[in-house]
């Protein structure tokens, strides 16, 4: 396990030297970034901007979850974008060859490439959740918890890694999961930029068993004293680990269900 | 006109092999217009107007806007950028018929399913869930030009991303580019002129509006004739880059042979 991690790093440091091989395509990549993904902030300033608040909430308090679910999301999709296209490596018969490597096979996928300009994305939400912490009074208002919201995209973002594998995991069985992941990573990701509480039943039951709620809506309203326990706080580390259980027991099941498209 | 309505009758009748398929995709992409409907239930609920709409045509806007959404999203590219990379291309611009017309035609086989196949559905599930408007008879019949513009507009729009490939070897931020102003400057989210500032007064006069924000305004009864004007001009304006742009494309090709 430790020498898997230790090579997962060293491939990580070598992407990122040959990305900043050609330090202007990567800056300018990243810069592009950066702006393209503000268009999503945009529609959620344009619906607060008119209405003052959503379900309740205004727009710095919807600003922290969008921030903390905004910065899990681009992180996924640096780190983890060969999960995200998992699906043609079934399809292709590729995964023989992950197969074949004396690694952990989660481990060699995930380290086949990243996406650092998507660390653009990052920035752009990690701008909205500074901007929204400082509008709420900042560390003088908030005390530990201006800290512990400044933390809280770490388990968002390994919430929404556990997620993806679930969902990769489903390839072995379907083949085709784009359907799942429209559902389960872009429609989920996007609800859950808002406080769940707007939705009618049926959906917040879907987004509690995703379980994307957890990401930002729930430790956030704890945070911000608009309601729920110190439980809240706690929830987000719990539903993350169990998360990624279940995942990687369903990655295995999957795996040992596999069967090769080649030929 | 025989070769186009060949093509574009062609690409429809390969899209009735996955309907199924498709049919799931449709069922996950209702769930964008169900969100974005209890957004704005949640939102503009308790002050009852946002700008000049109502909740109950945001509601409306929100499911119409889905509805559309899925009637006029096209193919990256238009799969232009597979025909340049296997150099498909130049055998391609050998036909004798219009390559912009070839092209054009053929994804309009696509658009004709997707109006049918995924619209129609989305658009029978939101009004049996949610409520839907029968607009008057001037509206319907306007809507029939407006939804021709809207995907017409939409095809140049993926037209201009896949000739692009003549020039670069990689249209992923081009398409990128197009499909962020897509979401946020079509109007299938919020309606273009209520965005914050300058750009509620200039993105409803860019072409990406004339895909979700005019339909949408014919639709809610709001505008008349009148909201074919910009459309209109895209599609005037559109045909005549993408001409260009095919010109420059035939005389800049490079096939590497083997």
């Amino acid at each position: 396990m430790r020498d898997g991690l230790k090579l997962y790093r060293r491939l990580v440091a070598a992407s990122w030297r040959a990305a900043l091989q050609y330090k202007f395509s990567f800056l300018v990549s990243i810069f592009f970034n950066f702006w393209l993904s503000v268009t999503d902030l945009l529609v959620v300033l344009t619906i607060v901007y008119s209405t003052n608040t959503v379900g309740g909430w205004n727009l710095a308090q919807i600003g922290v979850i969008y921030g903390v679910v905004g910065i899990g999301k681009a992180l996924f999709r640096t780190f983890g974008s060969e999960l995200h296209m998992f699906q043609d490596y079934v399809i292709r018969g590729e995964y023989d060859g992950i197969l074949l490597r004396p690694w952990p096979s989660l481990l060699v996928l995930l380290s086949r490439r990243f996406e650092f300009f998507r660390l653009g994305g990052v920035l752009q939400a990690g701008a909205a959740l500074l901007l929204s912490l400082h509008y709420l009074g900042g560390p003088r208002v908030l005390g530990w918890k201006y800290f512990y919201l400044l933390l809280l995209p770490l388990t968002g973002t390994v919430i929404i890694f556990a997620i993806s594998v679930a969902i990769a995991a489903c390839a072995f069985w379907f083949g085709r999961i784009r359907d799942l992941q429209t559902l389960a990573f872009y429609a989920a990701n996007y609800a859950a930029s808002y406080p769940t509480s707007i939705y009618p039943g049926w959906m917040r039951t879907l987004l509690t068993l995703i379980p994307v709620t957890f990401v930002g809506y729930i430790p956030v309203k704890f945070a911000l004293g608009l309601g729920g326990s110190a439980w809240y706080l706690v929830l987000p580390w719990i539903v993350a680990a169990l998360t990624w259980v279940l995942s990687l027991l369903l990655w295995r099941a999957g795996e040992a269900a596999y069967q090769s498209s080649g030929s | 006109m025989r070769p186009y309505w060949l093509l574009m009758t062609k690409t429809y009748r390969r899209n009735l092999q996955y309907r199924v398929a498709h049919l799931v995709d449709t069922v996950g992409s209702s769930i964008f217009g169900y969100i974005n409907i209890y957004i704005w239930m949640a939102a503009a609920g308790p002050i009852g107007k946002v700008g000049n709409y109502s909740v109950q045509q945001l509601v409306l806007w929100a499911a119409f806007g889905q509805v559309m959404y899925n009637a006029v999203r096209w193919t990256i590219g238009l799969n232009i950028q597979l025909a340049v990379r296997s150099g498909d291309v130049s055998l391609e611009l050998l036909r004798p018929i219009d390559f912009f017309g070839y092209v054009i035609s053929r994804q309009a086989g696509d658009h004709l399913y997707g109006l049918l196949y995924r619209a129609a559905p989305l658009y029978l599930l939101y009004a049996i869930t949610i409520g839907y408007r029968i607009p008057p008879l001037p509206s319907l019949l306007l809507l029939i030009p407006s939804f021709a513009l809207a995907a017409y507009v939409g095809l140049c729009l993926g037209y201009l991303e896949g000739i692009s490939s003549f020039w670069t070897t990689d249209i992923r931020w081009i398409s990128y580019f197009n499909m962020v102003f897509l979401t946020a400057a079509s109007g299938v989210q919020v309606p273009v002129d209520i965005l914050p500032g300058v750009l509620g007064r200039v993105l409803p006069f860019a072409p990406w509006a004339t895909l979700v924000h005019y339909p949408n305004r014919i639709y809610l009864g709001l505008q008349g004739w009148d909201a074919l004007l910009v459309p209109a001009v895209w599609a005037v304006l559109l045909t005549l880059i993408c001409r260009g742009l095919t010109t420059l494309a035939r005389r800049h090709l490079e096939v590497q042979g083997g």
